[in-house]
């Protein structure tokens, strides 16, 4: 089958892809740059580390290049099956105010965290879990019919929701100190600079349980691609299945919002390409959207920290300069119809 | 095998469908006929569980509202009007999801797969990308999928809902489909199919269901439905009916309109 060999190409092309990168933001930095850091720690590798170079590697570099991982990871896989689910390239957790809603309640616990005695990195990942959890269902019951999902309607509580995510993100700086405040604007830009072994655990287990959920899932996942009503005839539970979908897509962009801030346009744009490569078969474009994500983000940190070193730039600025005019360009592409039936 | 007793299907206040006793049996093939928005979707609709209808429809002897997904997808496929053609979904691929009530790994799928494309002479669009294919082929690889969801090692008191299965298909195929749906009924199983070719409905159906307004006019042979005065009212048109030459059945013909 021809087909298989070309799609498991791209497998191993993000394979390699994640390889490089984390390569990459290993071994180089706007402080320490030798492309032999990664192998350092074995014997026989040059000289042995340094103490700064161990501190630098292992404390900074390797917890940041896992959460990369992780991020971009989910944010794709998320976005794979919320355009699944809506049948539709653009619904994307960003656009569609998942990361707003996470955002706000995991502000909402690090500003006003004091006051109501919910502190803690625990509290925001669950507060953000919950705010996901929140706007995917509202946003899933406004736009769904009878008919399936409206995807104008779909976009436009995107609006509505980010829209009320900002002014309550407003109305939260209004009563947060100066270092709540420092958060905030980072939060709503998303980095990866927080990285640390300390917060880590909390986001591999929610990351890592969403991730594995929707692995599961994909072949009744696979099923919507006819349509929630031929997914029904072919036998599966499509109530069900809805629920749990929206459940581990929350957890997963949840996890991610508590971690790194609202990081867009990964979940749009990652699923997009992958299927433009492998087609719309979840078996294949699930796992290579995971892969191209994974290594496309933490190639985009490598840049959000070296273009304008020593400073950083927030890594959500650089995704959104290309993603808005790759949405743009999608939604172009839509108007014309170019693929009929997605 | 599927007996229907209702007495109204209504939609937010709408009535669709009247009332409707009857039985449909094993073994048989019926084809639903009747005008543009005469109902017949609506009966495929409500025969598939998804309208709520007032009365019973019992499958099997058990009420079709009792049936859960996964238990209905072995014993019942349905083929909607409107074919999905995924971007970039394998023909194969398409076929091979018919399978995902058996939980049967993917290479067994597979097989199954392009054994019913071979048997609808689709084999060799088999690796195709269905958003590549015709409306046709497109047609041809949705009814090897229904029959490969049913294909199971003990055939009989299966059901294969199909609304329009031929409507994109040429000659050839009307005729190799048409003959695969009647071999899956003469294994003891049940086809309802919406068609618009009275011909083929009576070279093929043992029963015609005929609807009009969503009531049920008749349901009887084809040489009892296929009379002038019937189909002159159902259709508003004259109609002349012949007889096949070689296997007796009744042939419809009609008056083209003159400006």
């Amino acid at each position: 089958m021809l087909m298989t060999f070309e799609r498991r190409r791209w497998l191993i092309a993000g394979t390699l892809g994640i390889l490089a990168s984390s390569w990459l933001l290993l071994s180089s930095g706007p402080v320490l740059s030798d492309w032999r850091l990664p192998l350092m720690w074995l014997p026989g590798f040059g000289t042995p580390m340094s103490e700064l170079e161990l501190t630098v590697v292992t404390q900074l570099r390797l917890p940041r290049l896992v959460l990369g991982l992780l991020v971009g990871a989910v944010l794709a896989q998320s976005g794979t099956a919320m355009q699944t689910l809506c049948r539709n390239p653009l619904a994307d957790p960003g656009l569609i105010g998942i990361s707003g809603g996470a955002a706000v309640f995991a502000l909402a616990v690090i500003a006003l965290g004091e006051q109501i005695g919910l502190q803690g990195s625990i509290w925001v990942s669950l507060a953000a879990f919950l705010g996901a959890l929140l706007t995917t269902f509202v946003v899933y019951r406004l736009a769904g019919g009878k008919t399936g999902v409206d995807v104008a309607i779909l976009l436009l509580a995107g609006v509505a929701i980010n829209a009320l995510a900002g002014s309550l993100l407003g109305l939260l700086s209004y009563y947060a100190d100066d270092d709540a405040l420092r958060l905030m604007s980072f939060w709503q830009m998303g980095s990866l600079a927080g990285a640390s072994w300390q917060q880590l655990p909390l986001g591999v287990v929610l990351m890592g349980v969403s991730s594995i959920a929707l692995f599961m899932l994909r072949k009744p996942i696979n099923t919507l691609l006819l349509g929630e009503r031929q997914a029904r005839y072919l036998g599966v539970n499509t109530v069900s299945l809805k629920r749990q979908l929206i459940i581990w897509v929350a957890l997963g962009v949840g996890g991610a919002v508590a971690l790194t801030g609202m990081i867009g346009f990964v979940g749009l744009i990652i699923p997009h390409i992958a299927r433009i490569l492998v087609g719309a078969n979840i078996r294949w474009l699930m796992p290579v959207s995971m892969l191209f994500g994974a290594a496309v983000l933490v190639l985009t940190d490598w840049i959000a920290k070296t273009i304008v070193a020593p400073a950083e730039l927030p890594i959500g600025i650089i995704t959104a300069a290309v993603g808005a005019p790759f949405f743009i360009y999608l939604l172009i592409q839509q108007k014309r119809r170019l693929h009929a039936g997605y | 095998m599927l007996d229907i007793k209702i007495t109204h299907v209504n939609y937010s206040h709408k009535r669709l469908l009247g009332a409707f006793d009857l039985s449909l049996e094993a073994g048989e093939f019926v084809a639903v006929i009747g005008e543009n928005g005469a109902g017949k979707s609506t009966l495929l609709n409500t025969l598939a569980g998804e309208l709520d209808y007032h009365g019973s429809i019992q499958l099997n002897g058990r009420e079709l509202t009792s049936w859960i997904p996964a238990q209905l997808a072995p014993v019942r496929a349905v083929m909607e009007q409107k074919l999905s053609a995924p971007f970039g979904l394998t023909v194969a691929e398409l076929v091979g999801m018919g399978r995902f009530w058996s939980h049967e790994p993917d290479y067994a799928a597979h097989q199954r797969a392009l054994n019913w494309l071979e048997r609808l002479d689709a084999a060799k669009f088999a690796e195709r990308t269905m958003d590549t294919l015709s409306g046709g082929e497109q047609q041809r690889a949705h009814i090897a999928r229904c029959l490969c969801q049913l294909d199971v090692t003990v055939p009989g008191e299966q059901m294969l809902l199909l609304d329009e299965p031929t409507s994109a298909l040429d000659v050839y195929h009307q005729h190799s489909v048409l003959a695969e749906l009647r071999r899956f009924t003469q294994q003891g199983n049940l086809v309802v199919a919406v068609m618009h070719d009275l011909n083929l409905a009576s070279l093929y159906a043992d029963n015609i269901l005929l609807l009009a307004d969503g009531e049920l006019k008749h349901f009887a042979k084809p040489e009892a439905v296929f009379r002038t005065e019937i189909l002159e009212q159902t259709y508003r048109s004259p109609v002349y009916i012949s007889e096949h030459p070689s296997i007796r059945k009744p042939m419809i013909f009609t008056e083209p309109r003159h400006l």
